[in-house]
């Protein structure tokens, strides 16, 4: 399981949210469990959204009937907010990255963004077996 | 950041992990939103909502009429045990039409604590059937209510078709001390059972 409290991936969620009116961002694992946070979303904070946003995207699969083919994959959930938008998208195989913004914020820009963090991640996120103990 | 907590003893025993995550499952209106709230060393996460008259004849509140919300995806709380472990509780909505959502949240769950209320035993059956087509060792409390029978646990045990060997113990979902209890018994028992030569 994810060593949730060495956030070895934070950075690159950092560095992906230089891009202007973001927020915060995570990175969590299918079943729901941190697998990383950016740096002013604290660990508790992280770990509740990441417990939501696999709920989320678990409804949001569920709803696939209603567009069309009840097996058609799942790319992203977009929810708006007075406030801004979250969005949420697949990061791989059994992971999924979600990352807020401002009202203001330029939501083509931050898909492309999220679609680049995404293949860098998936570099990263070969995860590592289960029973691995460190050195 | 918080690093560098658990991470020089992430082993509690050879196949345990720092972080374990389980399930808290239960009929409607059982008490997971409660037992979940009263754990958590965080803030919840809820997903409550308001009943609306839709669900009349659906959601039976017979004997629970104060019951105004009903939990609609999920409830989530973090127990740190000790250095070595934490427990994340994924409380999952009881009602049939969200078994979807429940398959998923069962995605790397290590157990299942089952929540069950002695005057509605029967509505227990089918989360214990969803809990065991999943594969999932669990530990069954009885969550007791006010004015809830007290049932004997050889009843209980014949009435729940429980094993021998699965957990069965009492708590009050408001209080920490017996709900933690009934934690401890689930996760004693996924070590047991870890032990066992397959």
């Amino acid at each position: 399981m994810i060593d949730v409290t060495n956030n070895r991936l934070g950075w690159m969620l950092d560095d992906a949210l230089r891009m202007p009116e973001t927020r915060h961002g995570i990175l969590l694992s299918a079943d729901g469990l941190l697998m990383a946070h950016s740096e002013r979303i604290d660990r508790d904070e992280a770990e509740r959204q990441a417990a939501a946003m696999a709920g989320l995207q678990s409804l949001a699969r569920g709803t696939a009937e209603f567009c069309g083919d009840p097996g058609t994959t799942w790319r992203q959930t977009i929810s708006e907010f007075d406030d801004g938008y979250v969005f949420l998208v697949a990061a791989g195989a059994g992971a999924y990255l979600a990352v807020s913004a401002s009202p203001q914020v330029d939501m083509e820009a931050v898909s492309f963004r999220l679609q680049e963090l995404v293949q860098r991640l998936g570099k990263e996120l070969t995860s590592p077996p289960r029973e691995s103990r460190p050195a | 950041m918080d690093s560098a907590l658990v991470s020089d003893s992430r082993y509690l025993r050879d196949t345990v992990q720092t972080a374990v995550k389980l399930l808290i499952v239960g009929h409607f209106a059982v008490g997971k939103t409660t037992f979940v709230g009263t754990l958590s060393e965080i803030r919840p996460l809820r997903t409550e909502e308001r009943m609306t008259q839709a669900g009349t004849f659906v959601d039976d509140l017979a004997g629970i009429e104060d019951k105004t919300t009903t939990t609609v995806a999920m409830d989530f709380g973090r127990l740190t045990l000790s250095d070595r472990l934490v427990l994340y509780l994924f409380g999952t909505p009881g009602q049939q039409r969200f078994t979807r959502l429940w398959q998923d949240l069962s995605r790397g769950a290590l157990g299942a604590l089952v929540l069950v209320d002695t005057t509605r035993l029967d509505s227990s059956f089918e989360v214990m059937d969803l809990v065991e087509r999943q594969g999932l060792p669990y530990a069954v409390a009885v969550n007791r209510f006010d004015g809830s029978p007290a049932v004997p646990e050889a009843e209980l045990r014949e009435a729940l078709d429980l094993l021998p060997t699965t957990p069965l113990v009492q708590c009050d979902a408001r209080d920490e001390a017996s709900s933690l209890r009934a934690l401890i018994a689930l996760v004693d028992h996924l070590l047991t059972l870890d032990q066992e030569p397959a």
